[in-house]
């Protein structure tokens, strides 16, 4: 059952990435693939560290304070964790976009792709942070 | 129909990242998130070759098929397969749980090493076919 949940949440997930992929290229232009990219990771994580924090302050997972992986979740938090978010959000897309500003530029140039890659990474990151401390 | 196809390849690569979490099982907290790490940089190198492969060859054989084939394995597929809001939520619970150092190294492994893959992939599907005979 989790796995059709999974499954299914993964579907509905990509299909709202793309559909604002095109939303926002078609509003932006094609220079906004790496925006829509930016908008579905901060947005995907922050609704994970929301969750992760309403887990953890529910005590469903022992030990630790604030859990990593999916132990003990249950299937409704497992689909829209894993399912919607992760289909929702992309690391794929990420990497090729700062892949693709690194192939093009020249010497010194292609560090930008690296630059554009921690970017995505710190502003998630803090994302999720935020999440989890208004959870 | 490129919608069915994101939603297609979205269900199949999502389902494929809830088996690799159910194959890889996370210890106890502090642990290196093995699972994400494994599923985004193997969809980094897979969506540069895939882009490498679509843009030179497939583009030159039959331009019609790119942006399905884009739409069904790289929006969809590897798009579901990985996965960012795992990656910066055990971020910062590793982080909260005192391991920085972990969550630092974490972090940089992720983003930069997604960099270079799909870099590699790229510039590895992307070079122009090679003659089946060298000239003589």
């Amino acid at each position: 059952m989790t796995w059709l949940g999974v499954t299914l949440g993964g579907a509905v997930g990509a299909i709202a990435r793309y559909g604002l992929g095109q939303l926002i290229g078609h509003w932006a232009g094609a220079k906004a693939t790496g925006l829509a990219t930016l908008l579905v990771n901060l947005t995907g994580s922050f609704a994970l560290g929301w969750l992760v924090g309403t887990i953890a302050s529910s005590g469903v997972t022992a030990g630790s304070s604030v859990p990593i992986g999916t132990a003990g979740w249950g299937a409704w938090r497992v689909m829209v964790a894993v399912g919607l978010l992760g289909g929702f959000t992309t690391f794929s897309a990420a990497s090729l976009e700062a892949a693709e500003k690194a192939d093009r530029g020249r010497g010194w140039e292609r560090l930008s792709g690296i630059g554009q890659a921690l970017v995505m990474a710190l502003a998630s990151i803090g994302a999720a942070g935020l999440g989890l401390l208004v959870s | 129909m490129n919608w069915w196809l994101v939603a297609l390849g979205g269900g199949l690569g999502t389902g494929a990242h809830y088996a690799v979490n159910q194959v890889i099982i996370y210890p106890g907290a502090p642990a290196w998130p093995w699972a994400t790490l494994a599923v985004n940089l193997a969809g980094s190198l897979m969506i540069g070759l895939l882009y490498g492969w679509t843009g030179r060859r497939l583009a030159a054989s039959s331009p019609d098929l790119v942006a399905p084939v884009r739409a069904l394995a790289g929006a969809g597929l590897l798009g579901g397969f990985t996965t960012y809001s795992a990656f910066s939520a055990e971020v910062v619970a590793l982080a909260w749980g005192g391991a920085v150092g972990v969550a630092c190294g974490y972090a940089l492994t992720s983003a930069v090493g997604g960099v270079a893959l799909a870099w590699a992939g790229l510039r590895l599907a992307g070079q122009p076919p090679q003659p089946a005979t060298e000239p003589q």
